[in-house]
């Protein structure tokens, strides 16, 4: 059995690369006035990432414990499966959004339809 | 004496709707013009002429027009919602045909260019075909003119559609409203060649992608 091993330079590297990442996105959710809920997933997000890199060897027993043959493999099913559900979770979230704006769209243009009959029985 | 509204949806139709709407009145229908966020003189032309009408803010394209209109007839107490075309392809003559047969009890009336008459072959009736194909192999029912878009809704798809319509466009509809068990009926009607304005399937790309889509929505979702 062989554990996960990454050099020194590189595993520094990365936590650096990761802290930034974790710092821009408390940073510009903050600034960028980020829904709360969306801005906590994205720092779990960051969070997640950081446990791979302080302890790959966890989430190699993890990967282990699966049956999963070799570790990258594991690291591409687990970050293309967490992607893609946020995705489609995205795609969920916009067409509800589309839904609730074409109801303001509605009401709107019956606010304005209102306003101009208003206008034209002064005239 | 059933309340009828004709819903017009319009994207810069400022040469069309002076003739249309008019002629609509003229056979005693009430009428709404959807203006979608026209470019060209569409809202001042409406203003002008004080024709019945709803200036939408920003664009949500055909489906979502409709599906307004039916909300607004819905709310407003219409037994019955039609749809024409801001073109002038509908002539508006045959409008009460379609409302008779919604008296006759039907839910949903479609009017046909194909019932009496021999399909063409051109690209366009081709694709038309297909989706003939496609809503015969989901609901075993064979139908003429599936992207017609002339048709008469009675209350109760009225009242289904302006409370949760997920539809693409027409052909999705039908196959929505043939499975959910509504009686729906076509009739024969004459459309007439867009004379002014653009087509919303001028481009040859956007019509394979909505063919596309359309299918998919009536094998799949419906």
């Amino acid at each position: 059995m062989q554990a996960v091993f990454i050099p020194p330079v590189l595993k520094g590297l990365l936590i650096i690369t990761i802290l930034i990442i974790l710092a821009f996105v408390i940073y510009s959710s903050i600034k960028s006035n980020m829904n709360v809920r969306y801005a906590i997933l994205w720092i779990v997000w960051a969070l997640f990432l950081l446990w791979m890199v302080l302890f790959p060897a966890t989430a190699y027993k993890v990967s282990q414990l699966l049956g999963i043959q070799t570790f990258t493999t594991f690291l591409f099913l687990v970050m293309i499966g967490l992607l893609f559900m946020f995705n489609y979770y995205l795609y969920v979230k916009t067409s509800k959004m589309a839904n609730e704006i074409k109801r303001l769209n509605y009401e709107v243009a019956l606010l304005k339809q209102k306003d101009d009959k208003e206008k034209l029985e002064k005239e | 004496m059933v309340k009828v509204l004709v819903i017009v949806p319009a994207h810069n139709e400022e040469l069309a709707l002076p003739e249309l709407i008019p002629n609509i009145h003229s056979y005693g229908w009430e009428s709404l013009v959807i203006n979608d966020c026209s470019t060209d003189g569409t809202a001042e032309l409406l203003d002008q002429h004080g024709f019945n009408h709803l200036d939408l803010v920003n664009n949500v394209g055909l489906a979502g027009v409709t599906q307004i209109g039916f909300m607004y007839a819905y709310e407003h107490g219409y037994d019955v919602a039609i749809v024409t075309d801001g073109d002038g392809q509908h002539p508006p003559k045959y409008i009460s045909t379609l409302i008779k047969s919604i008296e006759e009890g039907y839910d949903y009336v479609v009017g046909s260019r194909f019932i009496n008459e021999k399909k063409p072959i051109t690209m366009r009736m081709i694709g038309s075909r297909l989706l003939c194909l496609a809503i015969k192999l989901k609901t075993g029912k064979t139908v003429t003119d599936p992207t017609s878009g002339m048709r008469a809704l009675g209350s109760k798809v009225l009242k289904d559609f302006a409370e949760n319509m997920n539809f693409i466009a027409e052909p999705d509809a039908l196959t929505y409203i043939i499975k959910k068990g509504y009686k729906y009926k076509e009739v024969q009607v004459e459309m007439e060649e867009r004379t002014v304005g653009v087509s919303y399937f001028h481009n040859p790309l956007k019509s394979i992608h909505f063919m596309f889509n359309v299918l998919m929505s009536i094998l799949f979702l419906r």
